[in-house]
């Protein structure tokens, strides 16, 4: 349980946590959405990966993420985006829902 | 492909408990039969009879063996909670109603509302898993739309898994509070809006 507050409690993995709300994304497509090194959004990956928030899966060369949360992590998670707002602006959100189509 | 049994220890601890209080409580339980009946019968009865652990035994044959290349074993977890939840749920229930049918020093305040916030909570419990259940052919409604598309599977339940959790939360409360009729009421209201729910996330799904 401690793992999954702490990887909730970070604007840039509860938005990754958004993102994956589409469906299953590639690492690549992930990082491309966000303005941080690849290497931090791979570390973010890895700490929601470890929470079991998310699981990961090797296609071919890529490795696709998916969403693996419950219904209270979900809630838990809107609490906490709304008990502390992130600052990842919507266009952001906006590029990486383009990408995807 | 190996086969994997998925009944965890705490599992068969609380299904073996169900058969002992089956067993302890059924010569008490009400009914003509019992004392022109032979003692192997007696104790036959009391083992299978009485005891909603049986049941759970059964459904556990069915979903518990499981082989391990499945995809579904991503949802192994899902499986172990909403097992023991089962397991749970059956043991506090026959307790329930053994404890009443025997009139038993326990006395429970209202067996009946008791049962509907149990089977509100059991509901809450299964319905916060659903959502991590991967594509599967053994548990889940796997129609030609979900098998089809695994995004339509994850989506449609992860709806299913939100208005489970409403669905229990709402079965408790009207268990705790509300009377027969209109328990009823809400039951119907509930459920027909879950299924349209669930009915339109599959379609938006599969259409967009």
């Amino acid at each position: 349980m401690d793992k999954q507050f702490r990887a909730l409690s970070d604007p840039t993995r509860r938005e990754i946590l958004r993102l994956l709300r589409g469906g299953p994304l590639t690492s690549g497509v992930i990082a491309e959405s966000f303005p941080s090194a690849w290497a931090t959004v791979s570390r973010h990956l890895a700490v929601l990966r470890e929470a079991d928030l998310v699981v990961a899966e090797r296609d071919g060369q890529t490795i696709r993420y998916e969403l693996n949360t419950s219904v209270v992590q979900d809630v838990l998670r809107h609490l906490a985006d709304w008990v502390q707002p992130t600052a990842v602006p919507s266009r952001r959100r906006a590029r990486a829902r383009e990408q995807r189509a | 492909m190996t086969i994997v049994a998925g009944f965890a220890r705490r599992d068969r601890g609380l299904v073996g408990v169900g058969f002992l209080v089956g067993g302890i409580a059924f010569p008490w339980l009400p009914g003509p039969y019992l004392p022109e009946a032979s003692l192997v019968t007696v104790v036959a009865l009391a083992f299978f009879l009485p005891t909603t652990a049986l049941a759970t035994c059964v459904g556990q044959a069915v979903f518990g063996v499981r082989t391990d290349d499945e995809p579904s074993r991503a949802s192994a977890g899902v499986i172990a909670t909403a097992t023991t939840a089962l397991c749970s749920f059956a043991l506090i229930l026959q307790v329930l109603v053994l404890t009443t049918l025997v009139d038993a020093p326990i006395r429970w305040p209202a067996p009946a509302r008791a049962g509907m916030v149990l089977l509100g909570l059991h509901l809450v419990v299964v319905g916060n898993v659903i959502p991590r259940l991967r594509p599967d052919a053994q548990l889940g409604v796997a129609v030609q739309m979900t098998d089809c598309r695994r995004h339509a599977w994850m989506r449609t339940y992860r709806t299913a898994g939100y208005l489970c959790v409403v669905i229990g939360v709402t079965v408790a409360i009207a268990g705790a509070s509300l009377g027969a009729a209109q328990i009823d009421a809400v039951l119907k209201i509930v459920l027909l809006s879950a299924s349209v729910c669930v009915s339109w996330s599959l379609r938006r799904v599969w259409t967009a």
